[in-house]
């Protein structure tokens, strides 16, 4: 019986530009979650640790970051670790992997760097894919023997790329390549969320990187009794950030409310990057578009990270709208209604009628918010 | 606005307290010039415009002479349906206070700044920098007419003008919150766009964004050119590494073939050993023949060079014998010539000089002979001279002859002489006798001289005249001086006379004679002696006398020398001889020449010998020389032929070496095919595979440092912060877009606004322009009589030329009469005071504007005013002359007599 840790997709070093601020919280993160890995792994007394690819982001990511991911790793000693250059890391001269910061890794970690077998142990057959560009449409697998006639040996593959039922795919791998080349589990990476297909698992990356992922923060510890038997698969949540992307239907006060429970609900926002595009589409309420935005400015206060978009037609809310003066205001706040309309306003107006709605939008509400006390 | 009332003191003329009230309707304030009517008006603008705190020069200057004390006044307006009490002082203790009546009472509301600004705030008016300008003052720039005001602006009315009256054509009340709403656009609007252009200022938000934007995306890219850089490098790695792969098979692949051929050269040794040894018989075999061949060649080499020599030696025996009888023939020419010159010319030449050399002599004798008589005659001729010369001399030294000098004494002595007597002459007494009888006899005693020519006698000294027949005269004369010169004359007489006697002569002409005879011996003499110095000065008597002997000597010993002179010869003439001793000399030359003739071929012939001479010997000694060369070599073949034999033996070993020599080539020749295939060709493939393998590890090392070069490049270019700074630049980046879209979206939004605004706004004017233009129009037809009949105004609401219908033109305001041009100006202010007057009268001040209208017009004017004055606004006018006014219905102010003093 063998039993490992199978993570993939640790993208150290990522620039998180989408994350404003906060890229560098974001990235720092990740050290976190990959120390916590090491102590899992400790934990769960594994064999050997796969790191199924793009443990890097890029071959340039700073000094600082291979430093640390090599004291990461090096603090795994003396469980064996086996790490394949994927596509963001490439096997490429002048690489990551040849940088003389990766030189202080030490002897337990081996890296994959050719597509060859090595055996850990007498029982335990690795069959390594490693990656030497970024982008293929050859499968990286397809060199693997197929199992010999009374060979016994618990086979394990290990690749990075795309299981066949994607379109556009880089580094395609057939879904039934465990059973074409007779192995026992194939260890994956690339697919940032966890993800298991007959013998073949990803266990996606180990923190999310985006707010598009789906169920991602996770590794695996797998045990695998013997030749041919089935993998067991333990998924352990690691991730130390939620990245969640929420699109709210907002059109009354309760949805409001709904929507406020919905996010008190992820519990403390410390640790949540959030994405929030709201659609207002049946919203005509100035009431409740002020509660929206009361709300909102509650999450850009609690959250790590708010990226709130507003819709393009979202509806003008203010305070005063009704108390425009009579006179030229009053009028130019007629036309601007109007050409948002999409008609052509009489009179002065008319001049305007071929403005961006977007701007004569703003307009109205600067006016409708001057009018209603709000100043520069 | 209207104003109800003003107080006023220590302004200008009013240092007293004044008050005047003014009637909502028409006012005419009447005075005499400098009477405080414009002081008034000054008033109004002081108070309700300017800060009650400023200092500055227009305001210093209201101030009355010689008073320290601030000028104040207090206004009582109404504004806006409300009454107010506007009171300032200025200069001295300045304060501001306004308030307001409510419920029968006035309120303080504000005081100092905050109450100038509340007054401005309700009239509309602006902060001005220092005093206030008339575009300061809101409406009352259009509706007061002042003093020291333009009749209208330049480019526009100032914006308090436009927003009162577009507030008015709206119709509706503008109200404080509108004017809020429009500011807050205007200052959002001037905090991104510069006002004048409507560009973004470089100051605004807008503007700083798009700075921090570009900086952000400059340093962007050039990271990210980096990172292009560091991709190519990669890329090259990439290469290098494949280029490396290809060497390392290639340096496999070569060194394989090194050590396969190593083994092939391993195995090829025997054959090599073999190859050496037959190499080795061959060579020792060709040197065996070599030598055959090389004693034989030798041999016969000598022998030809014998034959030659044998040759070469008949030839030099026959040379040599023809040189040594050149020899013998050149000896005996060389002595022929010698005979004859010696033997025959040489005894010729011996006795033609022997009679030369006697007839010389003889000719030597003979000149030496007439050199004696010469010298001869030149000793006589000096002896005869010098005897002459003795003669002469004795002749002088023995005659008394007068020198010169005693001539010179004589004549002088005489002079003196001639000189005494006349001076005695002229002191003698002269005395004549004249008497009767001519024939008296009369002697004297002693005598004296008597002067026939006078018939006086000169009387020196005592004398006595004896007259016979008459008696004696006795004479007493002279005296001592005459005395004297008598005794003087006679000395010199004396002198004279010793002289005379010295020479022997008696007369003058006889001394003279003698002095001549001097002259003429010392003369002589003289000659005598040069012709003795001509005659010694080349040589002395006696070196004549040696010379002399001389020659003699040499006469005898020429003489002694020929001896016994042939016979005849010494007879011969002196032509003769010469004329032999010629046809000699000619012989003795031609012997000469002829002897050294001979001479002469006798040594070319000698030298002619010595050469055959020695060329004989050098053919001799050829000779020799070849013929000892020939022995050498005959003993040098018979020394080699002595191992062999006979020549012909050695002709024989040479055909068997040569045969030997064949055979041991043919076995190599055999043999050399096998080791070309075994052992060469490996060992020259071996030396190129080895050269190969050094240039591919010299290649890998290239490729190696390329790779070391490259890596290390790509490490110092990715090392350090260089990727996360990317991250957080376009993260920056990110944000800032999305800020500038929000920014770039309100400032969009806030120029539309304003832009909206401007164009509402100028719509209203141009709305209101027609009723102005209406209302001024209809005045002008009154006012006029038809002349004009309408005006034109500019969108910013300035008239810019009237219409006359008859002539169908509009002419340009500027072209009017300063009267009519004035009237127009008064017009446009009341149209606009009646047209924003409609909810609330407004002050209308014309400050003596209208002096120049005629009475027609003035009258007409007057109920102009009276319509707008009754209607619509309340009307101050001031003026000097009331009379053109008497036709309005309102209140006559007298000023400043009508300014109840206020207690």
């Amino acid at each position: 019986m063998v039993r490992f840790l199978h993570t993939a997709d640790w993208q150290i070093g990522m620039k998180a530009a989408h994350t404003g601020e906060k890229a560098k919280t974001v990235r720092q993160k990740r050290f976190e979650t990959a120390n916590h890995i090491v102590e899992l792994a400790e934990e769960k007394d594994v064999d050997f640790v796969i790191l199924a690819g793009d443990t890097f982001e890029d071959h340039n990511v700073d000094d600082v970051a291979v430093k640390r991911t090599v004291d990461t790793l090096n603090r795994l000693d003396p469980i064996p670790v086996y790490i394949l250059p994927g596509n963001h890391d490439p096997m490429v001269p002048g690489g990551i992997w040849d940088r003389t910061s990766w030189k202080w890794i030490e002897s337990h970690v081996a890296l994959l760097r050719e597509q060859q077998e090595y055996c850990h142990g007498g029982d335990v057959v690795l069959y390594a894919c490693p990656l030497a560009q970024k982008q293929s449409n050859r499968d990286p697998t397809a060199w693997i023997p197929d199992r010999a006639d009374g060979d016994d040996r618990i086979r394990i593959g290990i690749a990075h790329g795309s299981l066949e039922f994607w379109p556009d795919l880089n580094f395609p791998i057939p879904v039934d390549r465990p059973e074409q080349s007779g192995l026992d589990y194939l260890a994956l990476g690339d697919w940032h969320g966890y993800l298991v297909s007959g013998r073949s698992a990803y266990p996606g990356t180990m923190e999310p990187t985006s707010f598009s992922e789906k169920d991602p923060g996770n590794v695996l510890i797998v045990e695998i009794d013997e030749a041919h038997a089935d993998p067991r698969i333990d998924v352990c949540s690691v991730n130390l950030l939620d990245w969640i992307n929420l699109e709210p239907e907002i059109s009354t006060t309760d949805d409001v409310e709904a929507f406020n429970r919905t996010i008190q609900d992820l519990g403390p926002l410390a640790s949540v990057l959030l994405r929030i595009s709201p659609d207002l589409s049946g919203c005509a309420d100035d009431g409740v578009l002020k509660h929206l935005e009361t709300l909102r400015d509650e999450i850009r206060e609690d959250a790590l990270f708010l990226d709130w978009t507003d819709p393009v037609d979202q509806p003008i809310a203010s305070e005063g709208a009704d108390q425009i003066p009579d006179g030229i205001l009053y009028e130019i706040d007629e036309a601007l209604a109007t050409i948002l309309d999409g008609r052509i306003p009489k009179g002065s107006g008319h001049q305007f009628a071929d403005r961006d709605p977007e701007v004569v939008r703003a307009a109205r509400l600067l006016l409708h918010r001057i009018t209603g006390g709000w100043s520069t | 606005m209207i104003i109800e009332e003003i107080a006023i003191q220590n302004w200008r003329s009013y240092r007293e307290p004044h008050t005047f009230r003014f009637d909502e309707g028409f006012n005419l304030l009447v005075g005499r010039n400098e009477s405080g009517k414009s002081t008034l008006f000054e008033a109004f603008t002081r108070v309700l415009f300017d800060r009650h705190n400023s200092r500055a020069e227009d305001i210093r200057q209201i101030q009355p002479l010689e008073s320290s004390l601030g000028p104040e006044a207090t206004i009582i307006f109404l504004a806006n349906g409300t009454r107010y009490r506007v009171r300032k002082r200025f200069l001295q203790m300045p304060l501001a206070e306004l308030s307001t009546w409510r419920k029968d009472r006035w309120e303080l509301d504000h005081e100092g700044d905050l109450a100038d600004n509340a007054v401005r705030e309700i009239l509309r008016g602006e902060r001005p920098g220092r005093s206030s300008q008339p575009e300061h003052r809101g409406l009352c720039q259009a509706l007061w007419y002042l003093q020291s005001d333009d009749p209208l602006p330049e480019e526009v009315w100032a914006d308090g003008v436009k927003e009162g009256l577009s507030g008015i054509v709206s119709l509706v009340a503008r109200s404080p919150e509108e004017d809020r709403i429009l500011k807050s656009i205007e200052d959002m609007y001037s905090a991104i766009y510069t006002p004048k252009t409507g560009e973004i200022s470089s100051r605004s938000d807008l503007a700083l964004l798009r700075k921090e934007i570009q900086d952000l995306d400059e340093e962007l890219q050039t990271l990210y050119k980096r990172d292009r850089d560091v991709e190519e490098l990669r890329l090259e790695l990439e290469s290098f590494t494949v280029e490396q792969r290809q060497k390392e098979a290639a340096l496999k692949d070569t060194r394989a073939e090194v050590a396969d051929l190593k083994q092939r050269l391993k195995e090829g040794a025997a054959l090599e050993d073999e190859k050496n040894q037959k190499e080795k018989d061959v060579q020792q075999t060709e040197t065996a023949r070599g030598k055959v061949t090389d004693d034989l060649g030798a041999i016969d080499r000598r022998r030809k060079k014998i034959d030659e020599m044998v040759k070469d030696i008949d030839d030099a025996q026959r040379e040599a014998n023809d040189l040594q009888a050149e020899v013998h023939m050149e000896l005996r020419v060389a002595e022929r010539h010698h005979g004859t010159w010696k033997n025959t010319h040489e005894p010729k030449l011996r006795q033609v000089e022997t009679e030369l050399d006697t007839l010389q002599a003889i000719e030597r004798i003979r000149r030496f002979e007439e050199q004696a008589v010469d010298i001869q005659e030149r000793i006589d001729h000096i002896k005869a001279t010098e005897k002459e010369l003795r003669d002469q001399e004795y002749i002088l030294s023995t005659t008394p002859l007068p020198t010169k000098r005693d001539l010179t004494t004589y004549q002088k002595k005489k002079l003196e002489l001639a000189t005494l007597q006349g001076q005695v002459e002229q002191a003698a007494i002269r005395i004549g006798f004249d008497l009767q009888a001519k024939d008296a006899q009369i002697t004297v005693d002693p005598a004296v001289e008597y002067l026939a020519e006078d018939e006086e006698y000169l009387v020196l000294g005592p004398t006595t005249f004896t007259v016979r027949g008459l008696g004696t005269v006795h004479v007493r004369g002279g005296g001592s001086s005459l005395e004297d010169l008598q005794m003087k004359t006679q000395s010199l007489s004396a002198d004279v006379a010793s002289l005379f006697e010295r020479f022997g002569v008696t007369e003058e002409q006889e001394l003279y004679d003698l002095q001549q005879r001097r002259q003429e011996l010392e003369l002589v003499i003289r000659q005598l002696k040069a012709t003795l110095k001509d005659l010694t000065s080349e040589e002395e008597p006696e070196q004549l006398r040696a010379e002399l002997t001389r020659l003699q000597q040499k006469i005898t010993t020429e003489k002694t020398r020929i001896g016994a002179t042939p016979p005849g010869i010494q007879d011969l003439s002196s032509d003769a001889l010469r004329e032999k001793s010629e046809t000699l000399s000619k012989r003795k030359k031609e012997l000469t020449e002829t002897i050294a003739y001979e001479q002469e071929k006798e040594v070319e012939a000698r030298a002619a010998h010595e050469e055959r001479a020695r060329s004989a010997q050098e053919a001799s000694n050829r000779l020799s020389e070849l013929r000892a060369q020939v022995g050498t070599l005959e003993r040098e073949n018979a020394e080699v032929l002595r191992s062999y034999g006979t020549y012909e033996r050695l002709r024989e070993m040479l055909m068997k070496e040569t045969a030997a020599l064949n055979r041991a080539k043919e076995d190599l020749a055999a043999l050399l095919n096998e080791y070309r295939i075994q052992v060469e060709e490996p060992k020259e493939q071996y030396e190129a595979a080895r050269e190969a393998l050094k240039g591919i590890e010299e290649q890998m090392q290239s490729v190696r440092e390329k790779i070391v070069a490259r890596e290390a490049r790509v490490e110092e270019a990715v090392s350090k912060d260089f990727y996360s700074r990317i991250g957080d630049l376009e993260a920056s980046l990110d944000l800032k877009r999305r800020k500038l879209t929000q920014v770039t979206r309100q400032a969009e939004a806030v120029k539309l606004l304003h832009d909206m605004t401007q164009a509402f706004k100028k719509h209203q004017s141009t709305a209101f322009s027609g009723p102005v233009a209406d209302l001024v129009s209809r005045w002008l037809v009154v006012l006029t009589s038809g002349s004009y009949d309408s005006v034109q105004m500019d969108e910013n609401l300035l008239p810019v030329g009237v219409s006359n219908p008859r002539y169908d033109e509009t002419f340009p305001l500027k072209c009017l009469s300063y009267g009519t041009h004035e009237q127009v100006i008064v017009l446009l202010r009341l149209a606009m005071g009646a047209l924003l007057s409609k909810d609330e009268r407004n002050l209308i001040v014309i400050d003596d504007r209208l002096v120049n209208a005629d009475p027609l017009r003035m009258r007409r004017l007057c109920q102009i005013l009276e319509e707008v004055s009754a209607d619509h606004c309340q009307v101050i006018i001031a003026t000097c002359n009331d009379t053109p006014y008497a036709g309005v219905r309102g209140k006559v102010i007298l000023v400043p007599g009508d300014g109840a003093m206020d207690e």
